[in-house]
């Protein structure tokens, strides 16, 4: 039952002292909260030689608010996004996602940063993340890039992060408070991961929604934008937006994508994501005000 | 539990960890949790082994007071946490040896086979430490992180409720 037969534990006071030992020891992971690396190194699906935990690393713990954008820290747990007042207020979608990732348990330990790192399908923050048009700062000893969210997420629990990168936090763009919100997931049963789940923004002027970003997750190799309904959206009336999106002509944008297993089949998946996405956008219309509908 | 090492060897960590107001300097392996060094080299066995991957909550503590899976956290980076088990929430009830929550579980009939009532008690700590006073919606919701395989959850709900109502 022990987490993992043998690794070196380090623990780095500074990211500095963290990015020389990633790009020391090429077959390292970073730990973070842990609520995903912990369990997967139990179960034996992941035996990094050495183990880099952030636990009392300086300067990773921080949410910088700028008028136009929130900057989210590496070891910021979900709970404090999920209960932190000016996130609830300027950016509603993604404290809503946040009090959707497991329990309260896990969350105060999960954070934002590894969760997008460790590229779930069934993942709450990505879609949220990917429709909030996040970016991801990210540091190596050799330089710094910037990457969007979209851009990490290879397929599942793979992402294009080089070897010796950390991603040190996500910048999140302030939508402005026209924008309408919702976030739905669908589980068996509560604190599982999703699957199925949706983050939506929408901005409504009169009874004409004027831009949609839709972003679906769970059941696909990655969580995706849905570009071709967001444009097909534009300038629609809202009275025909619910039929549009659950006539379901966009899935064939994510039909590659769609993994099926024996409790969710492909073909259940064909049929339930466009009525579930439908709900979804929905709800976000029918809130006026950025309160739960 | 399963049979494990947790006893020292060359690739050690030390580590000086507070359980229950009592510092522990520890030597374990780097990938040993909390869950087994509070259960073997502790010695304190009331804080459970369920399902080993943060799921079932058997394993709950407190880390600086908020709910914890044990079994996902390397005992090694808790070093300056507060951590509190099961055996540091007992005694501020009527009876010494029992907690308010764990009294109200016994007049609620909350408990069949025991297994996860540690885990359950721990968890409605932290609930009723941040909300004194939970609606039922707020339990169940709160108790997502904890699995009664008896499936014996309305009472333990009505349990949380009770000692609640008398914080």
């Amino acid at each position: 039952m022990s987490a993992s037969p043998s690794f070196e534990l380090e623990r780095p006071r500074s990211v500095e002292e963290a990015l020389d030992l990633l790009a020391a020891h090429p077959d390292s992971r970073l730990l973070a909260g842990g609520q995903s690396l912990v369990p997967l190194m139990t179960m034996g699906l992941a035996a990094p030689a050495v183990v880099v935990s952030l636990d009392r690393c300086a300067g990773v713990t921080g949410i910088e608010t700028e008028s136009d954008r929130v900057t989210i820290s590496a070891m910021v747990t979900t709970r404090r996004i999920e209960l932190d007042p000016d996130i609830g207020i300027r950016i509603p979608l993604l404290a809503a996602a946040a009090a959707r990732v497991g329990s309260p348990h896990v969350r105060n330990f999960a954070t934002l940063v590894g969760n997008l790192c460790h590229a779930d399908p069934g993942s709450d923050l990505i879609p949220a993340a990917v429709c909030l048009d996040a970016d991801l700062e990210v540091r190596s000893n050799r330089g710094r890039r910037q990457m969007p969210v979209d851009e990490l997420i290879d397929g599942p629990f793979t992402t294009s992060l080089r070897p010796g990168e950390m991603a040190m936090a996500v910048r999140i763009p302030v939508p402005d408070r026209s924008w309408r919100y919702r976030y739905r997931k669908l589980v068996k049963r509560a604190g599982d991961l999703a699957l199925a789940c949706a983050a939506v923004l929408i901005r409504v002027e009169d009874v004409t929604i004027v831009e949609a970003r839709l972003a679906v997750g769970g059941p696909l190799r990655r969580a995706v934008r849905v570009r071709g309904l967001e444009t097909e959206l534009r300038d629609t009336p809202v009275i025909d937006a619910v039929d549009i999106v659950s006539g379901g002509g966009w899935i064939e944008e994510l039909a590659d994508g769609l993994l099926g297993d024996h409790t969710a089949p492909v073909d259940y998946l064909t049929v339930m994501l466009p009525r579930f996405l439908a709900a979804t956008v929905h709800e976000a219309v029918m809130q006026a005000d950025g309160t739960e509908p | 539990m399963t049979s494990m090492d947790v006893s020292a060897t060359s690739m050690d960590v030390s580590a000086t960890i507070s359980v229950n107001g009592r510092s522990h300097e520890i030597d374990c392996q780097p990938g040993a949790t909390l869950l087994e060094v509070l259960r073997t080299s502790l010695g304190l066995t009331g804080t459970k082994f369920g399902c080993g991957i943060g799921y079932c909550g058997a394993c709950t503590v407190l880390v600086d007071g908020a709910a914890a899976h044990s079994c996902c956290l390397l005992a090694a980076t808790m070093q300056g946490r507060e951590i509190t088990t099961i055996e540091g929430v007992s005694g501020d009830g009527p009876d010494p040896s029992l907690g308010v929550i764990s009294e109200a579980f016994l007049e609620a009939g909350a408990v069949q086979c025991g297994y996860c009532t540690p885990g359950f008690v721990v968890a409605i700590e932290a609930l009723l430490a941040e909300n004194p006073d939970p609606s039922e919606a707020e339990v169940r919701r709160y108790l997502t992180g904890n699995i009664c395989r008896c499936s014996g959850f309305a009472a333990i709900v009505r349990a949380a409720l009770r000692a609640g109502g008398r914080r």
